[in-house]
């Protein structure tokens, strides 16, 4: 029997972020959405073999059920089976958490098997990003970070004229949100997320603040937004939408980011566990004023 | 140069104080004393309207009209717009010290959903110092059998001493004839004061005095204008009929003519009318 020495080696892989360490996830303590690569060495160059996935109560040498599926709770990133090399490897990414196994089976050119695992115990990434809808303002909320989730609102007034002796207007309104992210370790990380907006609402500028009070113009809405984390507190970052002639019939604004939202640092996408992804702020009409007459 | 630069400004300031005269005592630039309307239609059916008033025009100093000396509401400054209307109004009235303060009167709409939307007007109540007084303070009429009414021709003066503009009438005139109170509505400043003969009576044997007082008068808004001092009287003298006495030679055609006539004796030949105050010097 060949001596098979499993040095199982880890390597998160996600398209946008290359060479990454980790932050959290481990190869033999993963967290859900993350990609490891499970390196075995010690072949002798004529072997095939084949990884094979098991909740850790299984062994499959001995009859055990082969479970769970490739696709359902983890993925196998590339092929399982190879042969040819004295190195074997696989990337598996976890989706559900859970206590597997993970085998490889070897088979000489002489039809024999040997069988190796590691227990790889699968957790909750406790990486969220999640998004709420907090009202409409206008320029007296100096500081918006104690806000909480309104989903309806009436429009407040931005750049108004009430005199009916000019043109008289109500003006814009502000429309805000809060991206929230939550991360278990105290590791700090930059994150990201990409939004999509959509909505009845005519948006004229969209704005980002990190503490709800400075707010700085972001150029274009809907290009992926990454969250400078030097400190490891940058868990909240807000956006102040100005909304324009949103005052006579109900219009609607939907903030979006779907699964897009990922730690830049670990490399773990956000799983949707908690919270929403999307947040959509619905304004409601103002009644409407004619004209003035006085006598 | 100069003179050009001089006649344009001249004239900006001539127009400026002419739009400012023409503004006085309206809803917006209000006398003291004055009482307006003040409405905004093109509302819905259903929505709440409150009427204030703020000393900014940001609207964060609300007056409490129950503290605030310087205006009333005189009607109920909130309500519901229903029964068909698509109007909110509220009757304001200015109190002596308002003058040359800005005032922002508000109204906020709220809709059923809750919302709410906002107009304000500024408002510049003017002191009230008009006055009204009669052009002369005497004048005298021989006695007419046919009557003995009069007309009064009477100043309004603004604020500037300038005549009243047209857009302050109609205006009652509240005045005594000898004593007795009438009041007369005058549409414009070309209008006299009508002192009709049912007014006073004039006694045709003596002179009969008719004192025309104004004692007051008040604009459409109910602010009003003071009778100005001195002119503010005036004496009409209705002058007795002349007494007159035959001479000899009228006394002798009067025998010898059965029909002479009270006609004759008041179209008398070989006399000429004496103007009233003078003495008569035709003879007896």
């Amino acid at each position: 029997m060949k001596k098979l020495v499993f040095t199982f080696l880890t390597m998160v892989v996600f398209a946008f972020v290359a060479n990454t360490t980790f932050a959290q996830s481990v190869y033999n303590n993963a967290n859900v959405g993350a990609t490891h690569e499970y390196i075995v060495d010690g072949l002798d160059g004529t072997d095939s073999w084949t990884f094979i996935v098991t909740l850790s109560t299984e062994d499959p040498y001995n009859g055990g059920t082969v479970t769970p599926a490739d696709g359902t709770e983890f993925d196998f990133v590339n092929s399982e089976t190879g042969s040819g090399a004295t190195s074997a490897s696989v990337q598996i990414t976890w989706n559900t958490i859970g206590n597997y196994r993970v085998w490889i089976q070897v088979q000489d050119d002489a039809g024999c098997y040997n069988y190796r695992f590691i227990d790889v115990p699968v957790t909750d990434n406790n990486f969220n990003v999640e998004i709420i809808a907090l009202g409409s303002g206008d320029e007296n909320d100096s500081d918006i970070s104690g806000f909480t989730e309104a989903t309806t609102a009436c429009p407040k007034f931005v750049g108004e004229e009430f005199d009916d002796e000019e043109n008289d207007t109500e003006g814009n309104t502000y429309v805000y949100y809060k991206v929230t992210r939550t991360l278990d370790n105290a590791s700090t990380s930059d994150w990201a997320f990409t939004p999509a907006i959509s909505g009845s609402a005519t948006v004229t500028l969209w704005e980002s603040s990190v503490d709800g009070q400075n707010w700085s113009t972001v150029s274009t809405i809907t290009d992926e937004l990454v969250v400078t984390d030097a400190s490891g507190t940058e868990d909240n970052v807000w956006f102040r939408a100005t909304a324009t002639n949103v005052t006579e019939t109900q219009t609607d604004l939907t903030f979006n980011f779907g699964t897009s939202a990922y730690e830049v640092t670990g490399g773990i996408a956000d799983q949707d566990d908690s919270g929403s992804n999307t947040a959509t702020m619905t304004l409601s009409p103002l009644p409407q004023i004619g004209d003035f007459s006085g006598n | 140069m100069n003179l050009v630069k001089y006649t344009i400004i001249t004239l900006l300031l001539l127009i400026s104080f002419g739009f400012s005269a023409q503004a006085q005592g309206t809803a917006l630039q209000p006398f003291e004393g004055a009482t307006h309307t003040y409405m905004w239609d093109g509302l819905q059916e259903g929505v709440e309207y409150e009427f204030y008033v703020t000393a900014d025009a940001g609207g964060n100093s609300v007056f409490d009209d129950g503290v605030t000396k310087e205006f009333d509401f005189l009607t109920t400054a909130n309500g519901t717009v229903n029964g068909g209307n698509s109007a909110a109004s509220a009757q304001v009235h200015w109190n002596p010290g308002a003058a040359l303060t800005s005032y922002f009167l508000w109204i906020k709409i709220t809709g059923t959903n809750g919302c709410s939307n906002y107009r304000f007007v500024e408002i510049l109540p003017h002191p009230n110092n008009r006055s009204i007084g009669f052009d002369a303070v005497a004048s005298n009429e021989c006695f007419s059998p046919g009557g003995n009414g009069f007309e009064l021709p009477v100043s309004f003066l603004g604020n500037d001493g300038e005549l009243l503009a047209q857009n302050q009438f109609p205006i009652n005139v509240d005045f005594t004839v000898n004593g007795t109170a009438y009041q007369q509505n005058m549409q414009s400043a070309d209008e006299n004061l009508q002192i009709e003969s049912a007014m006073f009576a004039a006694d045709p044997a003596q002179d009969t005095q008719v004192l025309v007082e104004i004692t007051g008068a008040t604009d459409a808004h109910s602010a009003q204008l003071f009778p100005g001092e001195e002119i503010s009287t005036h004496t009409r003298t209705i002058f007795a009929i002349p007494v007159i006495e035959f001479t000899q030679q009228l006394k002798l055609q009067k025998k010898l003519n059965e029909e002479t006539t009270a006609h004759i004796m008041y179209s008398p030949v070989g006399f000429d009318w004496q103007e009233p105050g003078t003495d008569y010097t035709g003879g007896e």
